[in-house]
């Protein structure tokens, strides 16, 4: 049997040739996205102060005649005062055919399944249902993976794409890390998967529009969790004032079914959208989404202990999740951002000032404040970075 | 009293005969706009310029349209770069590349501006065969910027239009509106907008510096230039499929 340096080598060959091989049809265009954060958090313990730049640059090459080929090479560097890594961010080659019935992709390149901004059951993929706080999710949606994915357009509202990809950090990702870890820099890579065949993910989806409603249907074999999750999502409107999303998933694996327990894995995730034009022309949007677990933990005892927590807590069966952007004008925007634990009563806010003023220039006054007043509750004062302060820089630079 | 007879007879003759005239060089006027704006097909380059109190912001685009509906529009510049909106017969879709992210918009989505500017997506939305949702008629004669125009109001006559009334400078030189207001049910002024310079290809005639400004919003306005125009650029159903869009 190949191992995944074996396999991901003869990937990553015919990758390169393709890509460089194309290079000469193409024209190039280069896009450099650069911010700066510095933060200061409070641990556990104590308070940690961190300075972190990132950046990352695109460089596109694409055939701009027939407009049927497209190259995307971007890599991505964070530079802290403490660790320096470097990966690439986007790498792929897409493809289509003159009649616009088929397009294929290969390299590492975003997928988007489902619908929903925090929570998603339809993203089988990356799994964003998982209860961790991250606010990052809502801004950052283009996650990546190498992937070979053939898509075929049906009629004009309808396609069947299927996708193979690799474990969630892949061989290649690696190589510039251990690189960089010879010339000073370096990560730690001791997460890496083991590296078989079997931890490759392969799945395929359906999209349609049917009574008014856009729909989705698929199945993903995720190979590093031997789980197998199929979904459907759906997504319409309410009167042409709120637009709303629900997807529904379940994760059956051997171990589930052994344990009993594979039916605590039905994800339902639900969304409302709701963006308003005030005759001032300032904009403001709500989106309220929520996750439920119907067969989740929908009582939790007080008196819970710490071992029985860590059994329940990512079970939970309601969190619901609030963002109210307001867009006074091209210089100010207001954003509160809300994750709810229903069941155990916790909470996380996250408040954010954004000022732009100059074109692609961005300057964000971030804070992030855990609530939960008892030890075992998914938000609490004790987890790390409870409190953090930080200010984002960021420059887009085309 | 003969002599009041005769002014009488002439003012009548005077005022049916304009009333006759107009309203029939209204409908005229509007198809000939109509025809020199409804051109096959075209690429278009350009750029956005939007200013406001704060800042100025440019933004490159190209567009490509075909008929009265069907277009595309590609941001080629700044944080928006690589985002496309398509506009078909039933919706508007916005791509974002960095996500492969598909959004339709619907209701009050459609009354968001365009990058912060004075046009929303709902401006898209108008087609340009004005006769088929609004009656003309002319309001008389005016000179623009040294042009002499027909001035003419446009009464919506279907629901649902973004703009329901409208008056419209229309060049007597070339079918081309040089200046625009336009107005809410309640006749409220929203924009406006005037037409710099415009170019005359083949038969048609294409707009190349235009300003609009969105009557409620202070110190903005929004500049379009447009680079290059090529009416035989190669524009098919694929160039509006959904494949095409999200490539």
């Amino acid at each position: 049997m190949w191992g995944v340096n074996s396999y991901l080598n003869r990937f990553f060959l015919l990758f390169s040739f393709i890509f460089f091989l194309s290079f000469p049809i193409f024209c190039v265009d280069t896009q450099v996205d650069m911010s700066l954060n510095a933060s200061l958090g409070k641990k556990k313990e104590s308070w940690d102060f961190n300075l972190i730049g990132n950046a990352y640059t695109r460089v596109i090459f694409q055939n701009e005649n027939q407009q049927l080929i497209k190259a995307l090479f971007a890599l991505e560097g964070n530079v802290s005062d403490q660790a320096a890594s470097f990966g690439i961010y986007q790498a792929y080659i897409r493809f289509r055919t003159n009649n616009g019935l088929f397009r294929f992709t290969m390299g590492k390149a975003p997928i988007s399944w489902g619908e929903g901004i925090y929570y998603n059951a339809g993203d089988v993929l990356f799994s964003s249902t998982n209860p961790s706080m991250d606010f990052n999710r809502v801004v950052k949606t283009d996650n990546t993976r190498w992937v070979l994915v053939p898509y075929f357009s049906i009629g004009s509202n309808g396609f069947f794409e299927a996708l193979i990809s690799t474990p969630s950090l892949s061989y290649y990702d690696t190589i510039i890390y251990n690189y960089l870890e010879g010339i000073g820099f370096g990560g730690n890579l001791s997460y890496l998967n083991d590296p078989t065949w079997s931890n490759l993910n392969a799945g395929f989806r359906f999209s349609w529009k049917s009574l008014d409603l856009q729909w989705q249907m698929g199945v993903m074999y995720l190979g590093e969790d031997i789980l197998t999750r199929p979904f459907i999502s759906m997504s319409g409107g309410i009167a042409q004032t709120v637009d709303w999303y629900l997807s529904s998933r379940i994760g059956l694996s051997p171990e589930g079914f052994e344990d009993g327990d594979w039916y605590k894995s039905w994800d339902v995730s639900l969304g409302f959208y709701f963006p308003w034009v005030f005759r001032d022309n300032s904009n403001l949007s709500i989106r309220l989404e929520g996750l439920i677990r119907p067969l989740g933990s929908w009582y939790l005892d007080e008196n819970i202990s710490t071992s029985e927590w860590e059994g329940v807590k990512d079970y939970l069966a309601a969190q619901a999740f609030l963002d109210i952007t307001y867009i006074l004008n091209s210089f100010f925007t207001f954003s509160f951002r809300d994750i709810y634990s229903i069941i155990d009563q916790s909470t996380v806010i996250n408040v954010m000032f954004t000022l732009s003023p100059l074109q692609d220039l961005t300057l964000t006054f971030n804070t992030i404040i855990q609530v939960g007043g008892k030890d075992n509750t998914l938000f609490n004062l004790e987890n790390q970075n409870s409190l953090l302060f930080s200010i984002i820089l960021r420059y887009i630079w085309s | 009293m003969n002599f009041i007879k005769k002014l009488s007879f002439n003012c009548l003759v005077f005022l049916t005969s304009s009333s006759f005239i107009f309203s029939q060089t209204a409908s005229e006027i509007i198809g000939k706009w109509d025809n020199a704006r409804s051109y096959p097909s075209a690429k278009i380059e350009g750029v956005i310029t939007v200013k406001d109190q704060f800042k100025i912001t440019n933004t490159s685009f190209i567009n490509y349209s075909r008929g009265d509906v069907d277009t595309l529009i590609e941001f080629t510049s700044g944080q928006e770069k690589g985002q496309k909106i398509l506009r078909s017969e039933s919706e508007i879709r916005l791509f974002y590349p960095d996500s492969d992210r598909t959004i339709i918009l619907k209701g009050a989505q459609l009354r968001q501006s365009i990058l912060g500017s004075d046009i929303s997506y709902e401006d898209l939305t108008s087609i340009k065969k004005t006769e088929d949702e609004y009656d003309a008629t002319i309001l008389g004669e005016e000179d623009i910027n040294g042009q002499s125009t027909w001035k003419i109001e446009l009464k919506g006559k279907i629901k649902g239009l973004a703009y329901p009334n409208q008056i419209v400078w229309i060049s007597k030189k070339d079918p081309v509106a040089l200046k625009a207001q336009y107005f809410s049910s309640s006749n409220k002024l929203l924009k406006e907008m005037e037409l710099l310079d415009y170019k005359v290809d083949k038969s048609y005639v294409i707009p190349t510096d235009v300003i609009f400004k969105d009557a409620i919003k202070r110190n903005s306005d929004t500049a379009m230039k447009i680079n290059s125009i090529d009416l035989d650029a190669p524009i098919t159903d694929v160039t509006f499929s959904r494949i095409n869009t999200s490539f």
